[in-house]
């Protein structure tokens, strides 16, 4: 696969606010990357500027081998869906589609056809002589795709496309917008600050902090590799203590653990575990790395429960999956003795963070 | 309803029904006697005829007056859109400081609290022959002595009641053109089109409702103006209003200012109720 954008060592300053600190990526045709990270970390802006409305402070940016740094948005070759959508409210829905292709040399009756053509991907035929004003959330969302896929941009750019839309339509979308991407073949970049969606949709997560890509992997090196105890806890959640490492063995609280081995001869730092990765097991069964400890809360969600373990500091989460059909009355009671397995290959070492 | 909330509703609607019946229902229903009565020297007597309209259409004095009027409000709405709407936009799209953008909005808005009188008078001193126009040209020599060109016409009076009436402009396409949100400029490029084009066609669009309120405020205002020609206008500027006030004054013929007030009134209306329908036809577009 080629490449299709390269971003290369790109810096945003307004005066003394840095939204974007050094960033350098290279997107392959037909990838679908997410950027991800908390509020204020610089994805829209980083995203901004690859659309052509925020002017990097340093850097470059290349489209197709063509360097658009400077390029004003009407001249390069990518689109956006906006957060609030940004429909036209003055024109109908199907003026709205159509709106980026009379520039184009399109034939007149050309840019109706596939204006028609862009709405039947987004399932909206029949809404072409509708008002914006008319639709509903779901439905203007789809017709802002539609607007942007029918100029067939090398990039598709989307900035928190679903967060205005609720829980269900949401995932509903979160499917729809994957299969539009395999079935339109194009790139696309899209920011979200929701974990679940980035790793759901992506084939390509940038978790970003302050301004810079703190990791850049696929959706299953994030959650089993992460680079660090930051994205740990921002990707899923994690279980983090701080250890010496004597002979292979970490120390969490009074019990000890046994390192698997390929870090039995690291030095000591913070380690970490999923919740999801902690077996319950019965308090006879012998064997390496249990610990018991107290049942303390228990968070009953249908198809899994979370369990704290321990008290205050010394507190570990646990999320269980519940399996067949004993449900909930498999569960120990609150104040029960629950022991637990940490099996080694589990645990994740984390090198201390600059600044930490 | 109840008997309560009757009573209550009424007691509440009471007042500003008692205002509207005492200084608009009354007045006008007095207008619209007096203007069938018949002047007759020394004074006029009742009577029901439809002479008085007769004589605003027959005498051509009337029609000028009239068009005279239409033509200085419409060319005071069309110089304050072509200075307020650029002003409003570089306000709204190019200040990025707030502060100055307030300050800027308050510039136009502020002569507002001043009184109207006192700002039309300000024209005077400018336009006149001691005024500050012809200090100024005499300085730098293009004037040899002082012009009396610049009062006393048509061009001070428009000049002088864009000046009076510009905010009323301001503010509304300030307004329209605030509510436009960014997304939507930037789609537009993000779309393909360039600065000028966005303008056309997204822009523009989204704040004609704005133009179309300034536009109907500051016609109306003017067109029923009597101080402005009063100060500048000179012996040919008289406009409807000063007919009006004069048929009430030295011409001593109440029913005929009565009939003037009342065609002059129901123009208004007509221009007021256009302009709501265009307005109406814009609106629903931004919610
Ligand atoms: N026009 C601007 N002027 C000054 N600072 C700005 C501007 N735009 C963004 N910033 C700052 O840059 C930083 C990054 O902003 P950005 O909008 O990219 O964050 P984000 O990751 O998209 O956050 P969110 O999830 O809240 O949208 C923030 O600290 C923000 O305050
Ligand atoms: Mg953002």
């Amino acid at each position: 696969m080629s490449e299709i954008v390269r971003i290369e060592s790109v810096t945003k300053q307004w005066g003394h606010v840095v939204g974007v600190d050094d960033v350098s990526l290279a997107v392959k045709t037909g990838e679908f990357v997410t950027l991800l990270g908390p509020s204020g970390c610089g994805k829209s802006t980083l995203l901004r500027m690859i659309g052509g409305f925020e002017d990097p402070t340093k850097g470059s940016i290349w489209l197709d081998g063509q360097n658009v740094t400077h390029l004003p948005p009407n001249r390069r070759d990518v689109n956006v869906v906006f957060q609030d959508y940004a429909l036209f409210p003055h024109m109908s829905v199907g003026k709205n589609v159509g709106y980026g292709l009379k520039f184009t040399d399109e034939p007149r009756n050309q840019v109706a056809t596939k204006a028609r053509e862009a709405l039947d991907l987004v399932g909206l035929s029949d809404k072409y002589d509708a008002m914006p004003s008319q639709l509903s959330g779901g439905q203007r969302q789809r017709v802002a795709l539609a607007r942007a896929l029918v100029r067939r941009p090398k990039v598709l750019l989307l900035d928190e496309p679903l967060s205005a839309l609720d829980a269900n339509l949401r995932e509903a979308m979160q499917v729809e917008l994957r299969h539009l991407h395999q079935k339109v073949g194009l790139t696309f970049i899209m920011v979200t600050h929701d974990q679940d969606e980035a790793l759901a949709m992506a084939d390509r997560v940038l978790v970003m902090r302050n301004g810079r890509v703190v990791q850049d992997g696929t959706p299953d090196d994030l959650y089993d590799r992460p680079a660090s105890a930051y994205v740990a806890d921002f990707v899923g959640s994690t279980n983090m203590f701080r250890s010496a490492v004597v002979d292979g063995h970490v120390q969490l609280h009074d019990h000890v653990l046994e390192l698997p081995e390929r870090l039995k001869t690291c030095r000591e730092g913070q380690f970490g575990f999923r919740p999801e990765k902690v077996r319950i097991v019965g308090s006879g069964e012998g064997g390496a790395n249990r610990i018991t400890g107290q049942l303390n809360e228990l968070l009953y969600h249908g198809s899994t429960a979370r369990l704290v373990i321990g008290e205050g500091p010394n507190a570990i989460i646990v999320s269980h999956m519940l399996q067949d059909h004993s449900g909930r009355s498999a569960l120990p009671q609150l104040g029960e003795d629950v022991t637990v397995e940490i099996a080694a290959d589990t645990l994740m070492r984390f090198e201390p963070e600059a600044g930490e | 309803m109840t008997l309560g909330t009757r009573i209550r509703t009424g007691l509440v609607l009471s007042p500003p029904l008692l205002w509207t019946i005492v200084f608009m229902f009354v007045p006008y229903t007095i207008l619209l006697v007096y203007s069938f009565w018949r002047a007759q020297f020394p004074l006029f007597v009742p009577d029901f005829q439809l002479g008085n309209y007769r004589t605003l259409i027959t005498d051509p004095q009337y029609l000028n007056v009239l068009l005279r009027t239409l033509k200085i409000a419409g060319l005071v709405s069309i110089s304050a859109v072509i200075l307020a709407y650029p002003y409003a936009y570089f306000l709204v799209f190019k200040v990025r400081r707030p502060g100055v953008r307030l300050a800027l909005y308050m510039a136009v808005v502020a002569p507002l609290w001043v009184s109207y009188l006192l700002r039309a008078y300000t024209w005077k001193t400018i336009l006149g022959t001691q005024g500050i126009l012809n200090s100024f040209l005499i300085s730098t020599g293009v004037l040899d002595e002082p012009s009396s060109v610049f009062l006393y016409n048509h061009t001070a009076m428009v000049l002088t009641l864009t000046y009076v009436f510009i905010p009323f402009m301001v503010m509304p396409i300030y307004a329209a053109l605030e509510k436009i949100p960014p997304s939507l400029i930037e789609a537009s490029r993000d779309l393909g089109e360039g600065a000028f084009a966005t303008f056309r066609k997204v822009t523009l669009p989204l704040s004609l409702t704005g133009v179309i309120a300034g536009f109907t405020m500051t016609f109306c205002l003017s067109f029923g103006d009597f101080i402005a020609p009063f100060l500048v206008g000179g012996p040919d500027g008289a406009m409807v209003a000063n007919v009006i006030a004069s048929q009430f004054g030295a011409a001593l013929n109440w029913p005929l200012g009565s009939a003037l007030a009342l065609v002059m009134l129901v123009l208004v209306l007509g221009i007021i109720s256009v302009s709501d329908r265009f307005e109406r036809l814009g609106h629903g577009r931004l919610e």
